[in-house]
């Protein structure tokens, strides 16, 4: 027996070697196991093409962030938004144009930089909630309010009928028209203080 | 010198396998924690407890669930009040809180011993610095709307919550009394609150991936967080001593991943937060969680007397939006609550945190580990004293009570006794006695489904009707799926019939009848259904006042609510009349007793409401002077029906006032006929309506009588004329709309 061992190149020190190996290998594999259940790991993902694939009726377009042209800076963001009657809101940015998510950052009304996606609530006098948000230049208005009390599809509303979209990881707009299933866009001819104030949840409903 | 190299080799290779094995201990906790536990790790005296200090944030105040130990109600009263009234208002800690419902031996709920043996000091939005680091400081708007606008937003620094354990400013207990501390803590540290607002402000279709970046970013700091979090660990277990044994409870699951028909139920109901999005914080909670229990054993093994509650199991399917089961947590509220600190802005603190069935899923996690260092003291108690007898478990201790034959009718056997804990109940020649004022579970472990009888002979006990039981006394767990017969929470139980359990169901009983104010005990067949007798108590008993609001909430499934006899007081049997109870959103599926928005509650009676609809209560009854009604709900953590009420600041309904010789339009929005309720009695008004072929009928005027009710068909407008001033209101949520000249509505 000890003779095939020998034949094959297996002697005790190769197989001391060999144990002390595996048991390298196992700790080894341990480490591993503690590394990897540490805090690298992220947080799924979308897969940001095959979601508007699945989610809308047509992509429109696609653009790089840094080839866009309409790319609002943060005073033009403001001024886009007090044009329409919003005063003093408080405007959140939370990606730079490179993609890096910079929490959410109070833009400066009269900064130069520019992001890619503004966001604002507006409560309007019947006390509904509002997300005014500005991506690639365009504005859209989001019912909170109406949304929570209706069950099922959420609405948009919208001064087009294509919505522009924000994905940091492959960044890039995507110009979509959604999927009714998914999100349904009321287009309005302006997005202004007088049009929420009108807009109840009858005249949402109905639009 | 070869043996001697061997033996060098082989000690290395011992050396390196217990290296691993250490390592797979350290990596892999969930197999090392397969190994019985034993959670009390203190070493000296021990002592029967009494005594629990309750700290954390708004998972362990009970936010979202009033009443609270002080409100604004009280405070705008005389705007007067003790320090402590006004921390437990600034801290939002909940009368229905589940440390409340936490008991020890001999002394029972620890709600009912407040400032005694209970000291609660958990505040809403609290982080883990603020436990012994750094002063909390709560914003809050004192007054009426004009007053908040005025006077802007005011701040009080609220107390380090170690404080009630060094009894620095506040009483505490006593140095080195405390026997358990409960915290939830961590997750406003992780920014939960931000987390859960993103999700409901911007809509996931415009930036799919934000709401996973926003958690990454919070995650890349996690180390700190949980460096901080053991910290305050370290700090109450120094305060406290070390007999006290800290119970970290962990965080449930916030949204419902459920699917119906193949499709995620979330999104056909929340209309603003996506499935990938619930999946996602799910996910995030879980991690959170297992880095909780990690830092837990860690603390544990470094000789702290702590451990870790894990009440994912119980929440499972019970998150917010869930279909199948109960939601044991808030639905997001926008709206600011009559409670809340603020009364201008949006986003009530309410919101995704436990309602009733999750605090109570919360204490029967949390008092499941107490019972067991309860279990692990005892034994050490009675080494301490000398004592052989280990068997000290609170079922071992207690008595059986079934030791008179089972059939004999005998006065003078004990009844209701003070009784803590689960015990065994042996049934003598397959009947078992069950005593009124106790609650038993009778469990089907067999694979058959087996009957049970009311033996004929117990008519002793009958009542007119024939009913043994005739007011919610009986109660049916897991009646969809363990339950051949009977659909109902509650049942009447008739002598001289079988009732089926089914296997692996079970069947919860509390005998109350208040028929048979003489009688001890009743009498049941088992024929093999094991029978347990418990302390807990099935029903959950909500008070509603005159003049306030409530809301039940649904569940999924056809469930019922009772409203108690207590009321038979009035002028009318019922304990709610003239339109104040008013059912949402009914449809055709609905007993015909419900089918309006009005409905008269009687008493003794029981209600059922389906699917997604709530019921909203407002007692105010001008027939009797009770100043409440009582209305029972099943009690128990797996139960399928779970309602939770809720009281609400606005009424359900609103009050429209027309003026004479001025025209108004009602419309009918919702998809279902409607009804309204004329609150006058001699008036009359005219109606003109649309017909069913859709024609504007001018001629064919409805005369509409007061004090009815009158129903709207879907989709129709009618015009109302008045030759007189008057009222009628209609429900807030029905869809009918009222449009006219000089129009008021009031609350």
């Amino acid at each position: 027996m000890r003779k095939r061992l020998l034949r094959k190149g297996l002697t005790r020190k190769n197989l001391v070697f060999i144990i002390i190996a595996s048991c390298l290998a196992i700790t080894a594999l341990c480490l591993i196991i503690v590394l990897t259940s540490g805090n690298d790991e992220n947080f799924a993902r979308i897969d940001v093409d095959e979601y508007y694939k699945d989610n809308s009726e047509k992509v429109v377009a696609t653009i790089k962030v840094h080839e866009a042209k309409t790319v609002l800076t943060e005073s033009e963001a403001q001024i886009l938004l007090m044009n329409r009657g919003f005063d003093n809101l408080v405007i959140f940015a939370q990606y730079d144009l490179d993609g890096r998510y910079i929490g959410s950052n109070e833009i400066n009304p009269n900064g130069t930089t520019k992001y890619p996606m503004y966001e604002a609530t507006y409560l309007d006098k019947q006390n509904a909630v509002w997300t005014l948000m500005i991506i690639n230049g365009q504005i859209t208005a989001y019912p909170v309010s109406y949304n929570m009390n209706s069950n099922g599809t959420p609405i948009i509303v919208s001064e087009e009928e294509t919505l522009m979209s924000y994905d940091a990881g492959t960044s890039k707009f995507y110009e979509t028209i959604p999927k009714g299933s998914s999100l349904s866009v009321k287009v309005v001819d302006r997005i202004d203080t007088e049009m929420l104030e009108n807009m109840t949840e009858e005249a949402l409903s109905q639009l | 010198m070869r043996e001697n190299h061997s033996k060098h080799m082989l000690k290395f290779i011992c050396i390196l396998l217990v290296i691993v094995l250490l390592t797979v201990e350290i990596s892999l906790p969930c197999f090392a924690d397969e190994k019985k536990t034993n959670y009390y790790s203190y070493k000296g005296p021990v002592k029967e407890s009494e005594i629990i200090v309750s700290l954390g944030d708004s998972y362990s105040s009970g936010e979202g669930m009033p009443p609270f130990y002080y409100s604004w109600e009280e405070w705008n009263k005389n705007r007067n009040c003790t320090l402590n009234e006004w921390m437990d208002l600034l801290a939002h800690r909940s009368k229905n809180s589940w440390p409340g419902m936490l008991t020890l031996e001999g002394i029972g709920q620890m709600k009912d011993h407040r400032d005694e043996n209970w000291f609660f000091f958990a505040v809403s939005g609290a982080e883990s610095k603020h436990i012994s680091k750094e002063q909390q400081i709560k914003e809050y708007q004192d007054g009426g709307l004009i007053e908040s606008l005025m006077n802007g937003t005011k701040t009080e620094e609220m107390p380090l919550q170690i404080e009630i354990l060094t009894n620095k400013g506040y009483q505490g207990p006593s140095k080195n009394t405390v026997d358990y501390v409960t915290i939830t803590i961590g997750g406003n540290d992780a920014g939960f609150g931000d987390i859960i607002t993103q999700c409901v402000l911007t809509p996931s279709y415009l930036c799919p991936n934000l709401l996973p970046n926003k958690l990454d970013t919070t995650w890349k700091g996690i180390d700190e967080i949980i460096e901080n979090i053991k910290d305050a660990y370290v700090d109450i277990a120094n305060a406290a001593g070390p007999q006290a044994h800290i119970i970290v409870a962990g965080y449930p699951t916030l949204f419902s991943e459920d699917l119906v028909n193949g499709k995620p139920w979330i999104d056909e109901i929340s209309g603003f937060i996506e499935y990938p999005e619930a999946v996602v914080v799910n996910e995030a909670v879980r991690k959170f969680n297992n880095r909780l229990a990690e830092t837990v054993d860690e603390c544990r093994k470094s000789g702290m007397n702590i451990s870790f509650v894990s009440v994912k199991d119980k929440f499972r399917g019970h998150e917010a939006y869930a279909f199948y089961e109960p939601a044991f947590i808030n639905q997001v509220e926008l709206i600011l609550q009559k409670e809340d600190l603020k009364n201008i802005g949006i986003g009530s603190a309410y919101s995704v945190h436990p309602n009733a069935a999750g605090a109570r899923a919360y204490a029967d996690c949390v008092q499941e580990r107490i019972n067991e260092v309860e279990a692990e003291k005892k034994i050490l108690l009675a080494e301490q004293e000398g004592r052989k007898d280990t068997k000290s478990s609170p079922e071992a201790t207690e008595a059986t009570t079934a030791d008179e034959t089972a059939l004999e009718i005998n006065t003078s056997v004990q009844t209701s006794d003070v009784f803590q804990g689960t015990e065994e109940v042996i049934p003598e020649s397959g009947y078992v006695k069950l005593f009124f004022g106790n609650t038993y579970i009778l469990s089907n472990k067999t694979d058959e489904s087996i009957t049970i009888k009311v033996p004929a002979h117990v008519d002793v006990f009958d009542h007119t009707n024939g009913n043994v039981n005739t007011r919610a006394d009986w109660i049916i767990e897991g009646a969809d799926g363990g339950l051949a017969l009977y659909h109902d929470d509650y049942i009447c139980f008739v002598s001289d019939k079988y009732y089926s359990i089914q296997s692996g169901s079970k069947m919860i009983i509390k005998p109350l009848s208040p028929y048979y104010s003489e009688a001890e005990f009743m009498v049941i067949q088992t024929n093999g259904v094991e029978v347990q007798r418990t302390n807990r108590d099935p029903f959950v008993r909500f008070f509603l006042y005159k003049g306030k609001n409530y809301r039940f909430t649904k569940i999924g499934v056809e469930r019922g609510i009772f409203i108690s006899a207590d009321c038979n007081t009035g002028k009318y049997s019922g304990a709610n009349i003239k339109g104040d109870v008013i059912i949402i959103y009914p449809d055709d599926s609905w007993q015909e007793s419900c089918r309006n928005d009005y409905i008269t509650f009687l008493n003794d009676a029981f209600y059922s409401f389906e699917g997604n609809a709530n019921i909203y209560i407002s007692p105010r009854s001008d027939y009797t002077n009770l100043d409440y009604v009582t209305a029972f709900v099943p009690n128990y953590p797996n139960w399928v029906n779970g309602l939770s009420c809720e009281e609400e600041n606005s009424p359900p309904y609103m009050y429209y006032t027309l003026e004479s010789g001025k025209t108004y339009t009602i419309n009918n929005s919702s998809n279902s006929s409607r009804s309204i309720w004329f609150d006058w009695t001699d008036n009359r008004v005219t109606i003109h309506y649309t017909n069913d072929n859709g024609e504007y009928v001018e001629d064919s005027h409805l005369t509409l009588y007061g004090s009815r009710t009158y129903s709207f068909s879907e989709k129709t407008i009618y015009t109302v004329e008045t030759d007189t001033s008057w009222t009628f209101f209609v429900p807030r949520h029905s869809g009918l709309k009222m449009e006219g000249t000089n129009l008021r509505w009031d609350d």
